[in-house]
């Protein structure tokens, strides 16, 4: 087990966002957790990630996770300040922060980051010369870096075409095998979490339901959650 | 020019070291408030210091050490802390408080408002060897932090959620970094007035991240830059019998805009 909850309540303030949240996530699983806008996706994703106080219930992270040396992060957007100078390797780089190793090691780990979401040879490019993909991807590959065991990415997939978004969870589904990783991913493209997800977590009103892809993501639900308008484009 | 440098370092040597500490330590600072863009921080926690400065006039106290520091250490802290208003609502709110309540305090001491006049004008001369000890024990202490773990600082104060989902204590940092912003600013607005710190806070950073191609060259290039001014415009202002604090926020400031020119000529996008 690596994440467990148990009645879990999450909110700001004093206002509850979600509750009678339980869930299990496993070592492997590639966890969507999807639901229309403001359901508390986010919500839900920073409390793994230790960013929000649970207001109620049990948040339970295995001892490997628990630290964050482990996890690698990538927000919706990243918060960048364009107006800095950096490149594309000093900004993949800062997800070492933290660690320490030696300088050929930490080569090889941009090396292979910057590869896993097809941006080699970017390394010594102006970060600010990126297209929005690309910055994207970058985003992705500095969570990569730190050899993470556990991925968490909010909306990866914003921004890419649909080649993009393939080729990037294609890389991520190759990492997961490689090394045996385990993906929390919050997206709004039904299609992207039939395709790859092995558990389903449907945030709505205030509830987190879990299961298959093939169980949650029913027309009949689509419908009562999105309304039948969006159906054809599933 | 030099020579006359020379001949006055004798008489000048805790000045002269003192400012071109100051001038390192807080050009350093200054790079982590330019990368959370915060510029104007460097102006509203100096107001703060100025007002400590006129709060210990008003007492009658003899020291204002303390008041400074401590309002500045009181204002970094309040512009860092979470709440419902952004940094720069709180941040314009604590310069504009601070520079009406000192002047409001001291309206009628005309030796206190000479004094504050003292403190904006930014004269250096003063500096005592305790001085030169300190800012040079605070500036290698900083200088350590940021060349020994420079991507923790950096990732905290550029993108602190990420880095704290990845373990990091972001409160930690940001607490050390505001506490040590206020400590510096208090203390240097007392020995170089508040041209001074503000302008050393704020333009050899700027000039540094328009001449760096990363972050972490910003975060030696940017002291480098302190030096090379400060050191220049004192032995200018020793030359012209000017005062030296103004000529070096006045010599970074043309060297800024030099640079965003040529940057400009360039054609460079990003500048």
């Amino acid at each position: 087990m690596l994440i467990r909850t148990q009645d879990l309540a999450l909110g700001y303030g004093r206002k509850c966002v979600l509750r009678g949240v339980n869930l299990e996530v496993q070592s492997g699983d590639f966890f969507f957790v999807v639901g229309p806008n403001g359901s508390g996706k986010s919500t839900l994703l920073r409390s793994f990630l230790g960013l929000i106080e649970p207001m109620n219930g049990e948040l339970i992270l295995g001892d490997t996770y628990r630290s964050g040396a482990r996890t690698g992060f990538v927000p919706q957007r990243s918060e960048f300040n364009l107006s800095l100078p950096t490149t594309v390797g000093e900004f993949v780089g800062l997800g070492l922060a933290g660690q320490r190793m030696q300088r050929a090691e930490e080569r090889e780990r941009k090396a292979f980051a910057l590869n896993q979401v097809a941006l080699d040879g970017h390394e010594d490019r102006d970060y600010r010369s990126l297209s929005g993909g690309q910055r994207q991807r970058a985003l992705v590959a500095r969570a990569l870096v730190r050899k993470p065991s556990l991925l968490v990415l909010d909306e990866p997939t914003n921004g890419l075409d649909m080649h993009g978004q393939v080729r990037l969870l294609d890389a991520l589904s190759r990492w997961r095998d490689e090394f045996a990783g385990t993906a929390i991913f919050v997206t709004h493209d039904l299609r992207i979490a039939r395709s790859y997800a092995t558990r389903v977590a449907f945030v709505c009103e205030g509830t987190v339901t879990v299961g298959a892809a093939s169980e949650l993501l029913t027309p009949k639900r689509i419908e009562d959650v999105y309304g039948s308008e969006v159906l054809p484009l599933i | 020019m030099i020579e006359e440098f020379i001949a006055s370092w004798a008489l000048f040597r805790d000045t002269y070291l003192a400012g071109l500490e100051i001038s390192m330590l807080l050009s350093l600072l200054g790079v982590l408030v330019v990368v959370r863009d915060q510029i104007f921080v460097g102006a509203a926690i100096a107001q703060a210091a100025t007002l400590g400065v006129a709060l210990a006039i008003w007492l009658g106290f003899e020291n204002a050490v303390v008041f400074s520091v401590g309002l500045s250490v009181g204002a970094a802290l309040l512009i860092g802390r979470l709440g419902h208003e952004t940094p720069e609502a709180r941040t314009g709110w604590i310069f504009l408080f601070a520079s009406s309540a000192s002047i409001l305090l001291l309206a009628h001491s005309p030796h206190g408002l000479e004094e504050i006049h003292r403190l904006v004008t930014s004269t250096i001369i003063g500096a005592t060897s305790i001085d030169v000890v300190v800012y040079l024990v605070m500036l290698s202490v900083l200088a350590l932090i940021c060349f020994l773990v420079p991507r923790r600082v950096l990732l905290s104060a550029i993108d602190p959620e990420v880095a704290k989902a990845m373990g990091i204590r972001v409160g930690a940092w940001s607490l050390g970094m505001a506490g040590t912003l206020g400590v510096s600013v208090g203390l240097a607005l007392r020995t170089s007035g508040l041209l001074f710190t503000f302008g050393n806070l704020i333009l050899p950073a700027l000039i540094a991240k328009a001449v760096s191609r990363r972050l972490r060259t910003m975060v030696w290039v940017s002291p480098l830059i302190a030096l090379v001014t400060a050191l220049g415009g004192f032995i200018f202002a020793n030359a012209h019998d000017y005062p030296p604090g103004p000529v070096v926020v006045a010599l970074q400031a043309i060297g800024l805009a030099a640079i965003w020119f040529l940057r400009f000529l360039l054609g460079d996008k990003n500048g």
